[in-house]
């Protein structure tokens, strides 16, 4: 191995990481390594000086009841960090498009597999050091207050070793998720298709999950509470040793502090080999049906009112959902949605009493899903959206194509979810109504936005984490949507409060909903009105003027 | 003795274009008949796409008119677009769709009827020798198979005007001849075909006439014979034309001073 090699090879790879999928110009601040140290610096500072800051003011019993806290952030930074890095070092690579990893000049420069790997694992780790800074920032002032300071710095450097064998498992992954496309992909075509979409939207919700307040604080306790018993899993050493250390058993915990770094080596080696068996850079062939003969086929959507362009529009966008890696984590947004909404009610069910939970994930539903799908659905072409721009195409045509996958994801999503809640915390036949009529609305609203402000700040680098609209973009979309969202669903929240509350009763005269309703009604159709009009004329000065 | 009427396709009228600072094509006029194929020729830069894309629609240019059979492009984009088959310079196509799931798109975008679909599609793929890879998905074809997807895309409507943006690039020696001979038979059949190449060889056996661009200017046009004349190297090829004409000719001294 080649260490000047590594360290040059892993400072490439870490611009080409900052820099991918942005349009960053190289003399832009943000898209040089140094930003990773003031970033650092400045996650490290910041937590280190708000928990320095509350820590005094905080009464002496509460402070007391904080100890078991801070052995547990400490025992179990070590291997939050690995976990964290796998997560966004997978996240990383599935943002990715085969197009970008195919690309690495690395395949054919002369750099064997474990320099390759070292350098790769260098980068991801300085690329997600932020974690470890603000980990540094929050347990040194809790070393520091509860005597701890002997653990601290075995702990910080268990750590660091935490995060190379994160970013070396992500390596291992990463040949492994290379070996399962060339076979299933190759050989099963639309299910293959299909199947990775599932995968892929399961690990994002997993992962979205794994980092739920409610879950870390669960995963915390466990840790701490199970590492005696669970010392046999290598992943745990590090906090193992630590655990030995505070308990002052100084062979034990010199022996788990060895293993550990053992069992780093070995991923590290394990790592080297698989990429030398199983990474192959040439994108692989995905046939759809074995057939060679071209048969035309027509959307089934022309049966629906669409015209033939709108309904191929609509399919091919549908189509990028289902097939795109990069789209997966925009399918899997609506499920985290839901699910992020339901934990609190699984961990305090006594608090989802009343019609609050229905009714607020109607709105929310129908505020985040739309604006999301028609925000990003131009900058997503990449730039291949000339393909769509030289074609004999109208403004009305683009949109009610380009949105028929918004408006479908976000009705059934929003119907299924007041429908399932209605079940679970009923609101009653009137509330539903009042919240299913105002969140179409606010669909059609949000979709329109979002289209307009795609269309005008579209953002084409495709790519690793891409956005796809432009960060102006993104919020003038949130703001509009926000207020438009709050607009039309004024009326009948105000029919909610007043005619029982969103939590029991409320001292105001009661408002009925056949009031209340018609001027939803008439302030969505008004906003719907608007937002088209805000769509339409974003969409005509795209389709004549292409910058991608 | 009646004269003969030329049916000018395509007709540019003082364009100008700017990107920021930078003036891409500046006051620029372009005709092309029908039945004419044109080649676009100047160094990298020159404005060639650019010009392209303001012909399509896609680029609105801020001073200037631009024509298609009489047709007001900035007026009437999508009518105008189609009677026009283009190739971008790159074939950036939805690789995540199949050949054929493509060709259904821009088939039905240009409103062709199933049958003629499958029809015209089935003899262009076999021509172009990927009829085999009809159901792949295209993230895995190569630079050449993309642009024979792009030429298939761009012939499928059987336009009246090809746009055609360095079209060879990347093709096989076989299908490279087959697109040439197609577009000679196209021109016969009154289809205008603008035609950008690097390739000076090629624009020197398939244009009828030739507009040399550099700085977003008309530096040069005519027939390669007239272009020779006016470079003053009667007997020279297109591209010592083409080198003097845009002041780059001194390549032997460039090259003596790399020291290779």
């Amino acid at each position: 191995m080649r260490p000047a090699l590594i360290v040059n090879l892993s400072s490439v790879l870490f611009k080409s990481y900052l820099r991918a999928g942005r349009q960053a110009r190289v003399g832009r601040f943000y898209s040089h390594p140094k930003v990773m140290l003031v970033a650092d610096l400045a996650a490290f500072i910041a937590s280190f000086a708000l928990l320095q800051y509350v820590l005094p003011r905080v009464p002496v019993e509460i402070v007391e009841l904080m100890q078991p806290l801070a052995w547990q952030a400490l025992v179990g930074f070590p291997i939050i960090l690995t976990s964290a890095i796998i997560v966004a070092g997978l996240m990383f690579e599935l943002g990715q498009t085969a197009g970008l990893s195919s690309s690495e000049a690395v395949n054919w420069l002369p750099v064997s597999p474990s320099e390759y790997v070292a350098a790769s694992a260098i980068s991801i780790a300085t690329l997600y050091s932020v974690f470890f800074a603000v980990g540094v920032g929050v347990t040194l002032p809790l070393a520091l207050e509860f005597g701890l300071m002997y653990v601290w710095p075995v702990a910080m450097l268990l750590s660091v070793l935490g995060m190379f064998l994160g970013a070396f498992i992500v390596e291992i992954l990463r040949a492994a998720m290379n070996r399962v496309s060339s076979t299933v992909y190759g050989k099963r075509g639309r299910f293959g298709i299909l199947s990775r979409l599932v995968l892929l939207v399961l690990l994002f919700v997993a992962v979205q999950m794994a980092f739920s307040p409610y879950i870390l604080y669960a995963a915390l306790g466990v840790i701490a509470a199970g590492v005696d018993v669970a010392w046999v899993v290598p992943v745990i050493w590090p906090s193992v040793a630590l655990i030995r250390l505070i308990r002052l058993e100084m062979l034990p915990a010199l022996a788990f502090v060895a293993l550990s770094t053992a069992f780093t080596v070995l991923v590290f080696e394990v790592a080297s080999t698989l990429r030398l068996r199983y990474w192959s850079p040439s994108p692989v062939t995905i046939v759809i049906s074995s057939s060679a003969e071209y048969v035309p086929h027509t959307s089934g959507l022309t049966r629906f009112g669409f015209n033939p362009l709108e309904a191929a529009i609509a399919l091919k966008e549908f189509r990028a959902l289902v097939r795109r890696k990069d789209m997966a984590r925009f399918v899997a947004i609506p499920i985290v949605l839901v699910i992020s909404f339901m934990l609190p009610m699984v961990f305090a069910p006594s608090d989802s009493a009343g019609r609050s939970p229905g009714f607020f994930l109607a709105a929310m539903i129908p505020f985040m899903v739309p604006l999301m799908f028609s925000t990003i659905t131009v900058g997503q072409e990449g730039k291949a959206v000339i393909n769509i721009c030289t074609l004999p195409i109208s403004a009305k045509e683009f949109i009610k194509g380009k949105l028929t996958p918004a408006w479908t994801i976000s009705a059934v999503v929003a119907v299924g979810v007041v429908g399932a809640m209605e079940t679970v915390a009923p609101m009653g036949a009137e509330n539903v109504l009042a919240a299913i009529v105002a969140g179409l609305f606010v669909i059609l609203i949000g979709s329109f936005i979002g289209l307009g402000v795609g269309s005008r700040y579209p953002d084409y680098a495709v790519g690793t984490r891409s956005r796809y609209v432009t960060l102006k973009g993104f919020f003038i979309g949130f703001l509009a949507n926000g207020f438009s969202t709050l607009a039309v669903f004024a009326p009948v929240t105000l029919y909610v409060v007043t005619s029982g509350g969103i939590r029991g009763s409320v001292p105001l005269p009661s408002l009925s909903l056949t009031a209340m309703l018609p001027i939803t009604i008439i302030i969505g159709c008004t906003l719907s009105y608007l937002a088209y009009r805000y769509c339409r004329t974003g969409v005509s000065y795209l389709l004549s003027n292409l910058e991608a | 003795m009646a004269e003969a009427v030329v049916l000018e396709a395509i007709r540019v009228k003082s364009v100008t274009k700017s990107f920021g600072t930078v003036k891409a094509v500046k006051d620029l006029n372009l005709a092309v008949s029908a039945g004419e194929v044109r080649g676009l020729l100047g160094p990298n830069g020159s404005g060639k796409s650019t010009t392209m894309k303001i012909i399509l629609g896609v680029l609105k240019p801020e001073s200037g008119e631009v024509y298609v059979y009489d047709v007001d492009v900035r007026g009437r984009p999508v009518y105008a677009r189609k009677m026009i088959g283009y190739v971008p310079e790159t074939p950036y196509l939805y690789e995540y769709l199949t050949a054929a799931e493509y060709l259904d798109f821009v088939g039905v975008a240009y409103g062709i009827e199933r049958e003629a679909r499958r029809q015209r599609v089935n003899e262009l793929l076999q021509a172009l020798q990927m009829e085999t890879h009809v159901n792949e998905v295209m993230s895995s074809f190569s630079q050449g198979m993309k642009q024979k997807i792009a030429l298939t895309a761009a012939l499928l409507h059987r336009p009246r005007v090809l746009v055609l943006d360095e079209p060879l690039n990347g093709l096989d020696p076989r299908s490279a001849r087959i697109v040439k001979d197609l577009l000679h038979r196209l021109a016969g059949e009154g289809v205008a075909i603008l035609f950008s190449t690097h390739v000076l060889e090629i624009a020197e056996a398939i244009c009828h006439r030739v507009t040399i661009m550099n700085e977003g200017s008309v530096l040069a046009e005519g027939s390669v014979q007239e272009l020779r004349s006016m470079a003053g190297l009667r007997g020279s090829s297109l591209e010592d034309v083409f080198l003097k004409l845009t002041g780059s000719e001194d390549t032997a001294k460039i090259v003596e001073a790399l020291k290779l």
